[in-house]
């Protein structure tokens, strides 16, 4: 069964999804909203790099005005927009599965589209950092779920039926590289979507991207890369 | 000897072996007695530095007791670890053997078998084989934990023989030897085979076997999978006698050769399911993942009940977002103030504005202090300048908390902005300025503190004390300090008497000063004469 997955984050400030184009990390001085493609790069060990949502062509928003601590803990949410605990909206990526199912899927972080690489200096040095869940709800609305139901969860009424895979926190990205025991990846499990009569919608992969140790060390220069959802489907 | 666990290290070094084969060669035999409880045999064989002759280092755990276990487990647990780049021939080879006379086992015998291989390029033949053969009567569940992971990039001809043969009358009431196989990169071959006995099995036969090629490198491309299922005969159950299934995420298999011999006489039903993963993206399509998928199935007698074999060509995709990350070569550093510092407003603020790649342009770069754009003076540093600005109005612009912005830019026409949050903070006024320090006067010294940077406060100590009552005394000098502000003060010579003062008379003044820090003024001396007497 074909699958359509779509991608978006949440604006707050003026409530809105966008879809989503391009993660930018730069300067949290910026106006939010701005005009894609703006930019005011800052140096590293500067001053926090704020992560910015842009749709191609249009605006680009800032997410929480500057990135989270670089040595991110399990925190509780404190806003009634968490979708998972530990997760805001306002700071995540939201993967939607809005038809179809699909398989084995793993995210994971890449130097360019051709996905055979990491040869960049930030996922080459562990920089790149994401917390992942896979979730669904039952109630409320998109924007604020209730009876969120992930993997791993202790109570049944909240564990993903079909696959009980837990979120992962603070996991380094690279490839399908492992260091030691940990998987250098967020995978695999599967998605199904969910009929809206059976009263429960989703499946939903939610990541907050964030970049560890930005200081000095980093040097001077462009550091793209990719964040891609590797699926597998019939 | 006690019971209990007992461990066994032996560890031999060699020093600078020219060439050839060193063997090392540990045997412990445990008697009667000394076979209760567990015993760890652990043998590590580390190599500091590549030599160019071949290894061997076997681990062989021998069990020469024929009768039946009593208690516990047999544990053989070898680990195979490749951590840097290697050449020529390496054989990974555990024989976990239980003799075919072996009757009454009761347990559950375990055989792990792990090997892994570093990071970078390993060349040459590499021949990995995992073989367990079980006894003839063989009631229980034996596990052959293999798991073989490859995470650099393998030139290998033969990467991985499993070879797994049950004695005669092999009847597991549950599945047998679980595999697990992560292959991250060019892998070639797959060797597994599984052989159940000859004799009459009075339960039925379930292995499972799952591969998951989990490589997402287009590189990967095993050219075959083989898989053996091989009951001689006797299989009388009608469960499910086989599931087999390959699972290829991305990259493609080229064939998948399956065969299953069957003397059962009847025999359960065996799925074979083959789930490829088809990998496209940007514009890169590989056309067919799975080139064959060949199967064979012999009866030689009996019947089985059906054979389901399933192909399942899947397509994989990718969903992704690209991150912008810029850094710039030009710095703003070494504000003035550190945070929660403080300074006086009648002082400067620096900073420090430098670029190792672009020159630093001093036109474009300056303070903006409120929404104002103030100039600062530039000093030549290494790779820049240190700006500073003074105000001449002493920074009267903060009132309270103030943004003051860095501007810089260079000749490659970047601009760095930098934000400082600043506040007036302290002021501290003392009211005493109009008062009457003279003698006989009450003196009433009033002080306010007022805090206007964090959590704004006023604060106010007052105390007074009384000045002595003058003193007549012959040609006595006072000194009197008000107003405040005056530096011209005036001195009082009061005579005792009114009539020291003559006409006529020349006075000679000479005055001395000193004030509290101790500095002695020159004497000043005049003279000044009473005019004469009027006629």
């Amino acid at each position: 069964m074909a699958v359509t997955i779509t991608t978006s984050f949440y604006e707050y400030d003026t409530p809105d999804w966008h879809n989503l184009s391009t993660v930018v990390f730069t300067s949290p001085n910026l106006v939010s909203p701005n005009s894609a493609g703006t930019r005011s790069h800052i140096l590293p060990g500067e001053l926090p790099l704020a992560t910015w949502y842009e749709i191609t062509g249009d605006d680009m928003w800032r997410i929480y005005n500057r990135q989270i601590a670089s040595v991110e803990s399990f925190y509780p949410a404190v806003d009634p927009t968490t979708t998972v605990s530990g997760f805001d909206l306002r700071n995540s990526i939201t993967f939607e599965v809005t038809s179809g199912e699909n398989y084995n899927n793993r995210l994971t972080a890449w130097d360019s589209v051709t996905h055979s690489s990491t040869n960049n200096f930030l996922i080459d040095s562990g920089r790149v950092k994401a917390s992942c869940a896979n979730y669904s709800w039952s109630g409320g609305t998109e924007d604020a779920p209730v009876n969120v139901e992930y993997g791993g969860s202790v109570d049944p009424i909240f564990q993903l039926p079909e696959n009980p895979f837990p979120p992962q926190y603070n996991i380094t990205l690279k490839g399908n590289t492992t260091s030691g025991i940990n998987d250098n990846y967020y995978g695999d499990w599967d998605m199904i979507y969910s009929l809206p009569t059976s009263g429960r919608a989703g499946d939903y992969l939610i990541v907050r991207p964030w970049l560890d140790n930005i200081n000095a060390s980093v040097p001077y220069g462009v550091h793209d890369f990719v964040i891609t959802l590797h699926y597998s489907y019939t | 000897m006690p019971d209990g666990n007992i461990d066994i290290f032996i560890e031999s070094s060699f020093f600078a072996v020219a060439s050839g084969t060193v063997d090392i060669p540990t045997s412990f035999w445990a008697g009667q007695l000394e076979s209760i409880g567990q015993r760890d045999i652990v043998t590590d064989y580390a190599l500091s530095e590549s030599i160019p002759a071949s290894i061997n280092a076997d681990a062989e755990a021998f069990i020469t007791y024929s009768g039946a276990f009593q208690s516990g487990y047999t544990n053989v647990l070898v680990d195979h670890k490749t951590s840097t780049s290697t050449s020529g021939v390496e054989v990974a080879l555990v024989d976990y053997a239980i003799p075919a006379s072996t009757s009454g086992l009761t347990r559950t015998e375990d055989a792990e078998l792990e090997y892994f291989t570093g990071y970078t390029q390993i060349s040459g033949l590499r021949d990995v084989r995992s073989k367990f053969i079980a006894g003839e009567t063989f009631i229980y569940a034996r596990n052959i934990l293999g798991t073989y992971h490859i995470f650099g990039g393998d030139v290998v001809e033969r990467d991985y023989a499993t070879n797994y043969t049950a004695g005669g009358y092999y009847t597991p009431s549950i599945p047998g030897p679980p595999e697990d196989q992560v292959i991250n990169f060019m892998a070639t071959d797959f060797y597994q085979y599984f052989t159940a006995g000859a004799a009459t099995i009075s339960a039925t036969i379930q292995q499972d076997c799952e591969l998951f090629l989990a490589g997402y490198p287009m590189e990967f491309k095993p050219q075959q999978y083989t898989y053996r299922f091989h009951i001689a005969t006797g299989d009388e159950g009608d469960t499910p006698g086989a599931d087999w299934e390959a699972t290829v995420i991305s990259g493609s298999v080229l064939d998948i050769p399956l065969d299953m011999y069957s003397t059962a006489t009847t025999s359960g039903y065996y799925n074979a399911d083959a789930v490829c993963g088809k990998t496209s993206y940007s514009g890169i399509d590989f056309p067919v993942d799975l080139v064959s998928y060949s199967g064979e199935v012999e009866t030689v007698s009996g019947t089985i009940s059906y054979f389901y074999k399933e192909v399942i060509c899947a397509v994989s995709g990718t969903r992704g977002y690209t991150f912008d990350i810029g850094l710039l070569s030009l710095k703003i550093s070494n504000f003035s103030l550190e945070e929660d510092g403080y300074s006086v407003s009648s002082g400067t603020i620096c900073v420090d504005i430098t670029d190792d790649v672009y020159n630093v342009v001093t036109s474009g770069t300056y303070f903006i202090i409120g929404e104002t754009i103030v100039s600062g003076t530039f000093t030549p540093i290494t790779d820049g300048y240190t700006m500073c600005y003074d105000s001449l109005d002493d920074f009267a612009i903060m009132t309270g908390a103030t943004t003051v912005t860095v501007h810089a830019s260079n000749d490659n026409n970047d601009i760095l902005e930098q934000d400082f949050y600043l506040t007036s903070g302290y002021i501290v006024e003392y009211d005493n300025r109009q008062q009457n320090y003279g003698f006989g006067s009450t003196v009433v010294v009033r002080g306010t503190a007022e805090n206007m940077a964090s959590c704004p406060a006023t604060g106010v100590d007052a105390y007074a004390f009384e000045t002595l009552p003058k003193e007549g005394v012959s040609l006595g000098a006072t000194i009197v300090g008000i107003p405040w502000e005056t530096k011209d003060l005036s001195a009082e010579i009061t005579p005792k008497t009114g009539t020291i003062y003559f006409y006529g008379k020349t006075f000679r003044i000479e005055a001395r000063a000193k004030d509290f820090a101790g500095n002695v003024m020159e004497p000043f001396t005049f003279e000044f004469k009473i005019e004469d007497k009027p006629e």
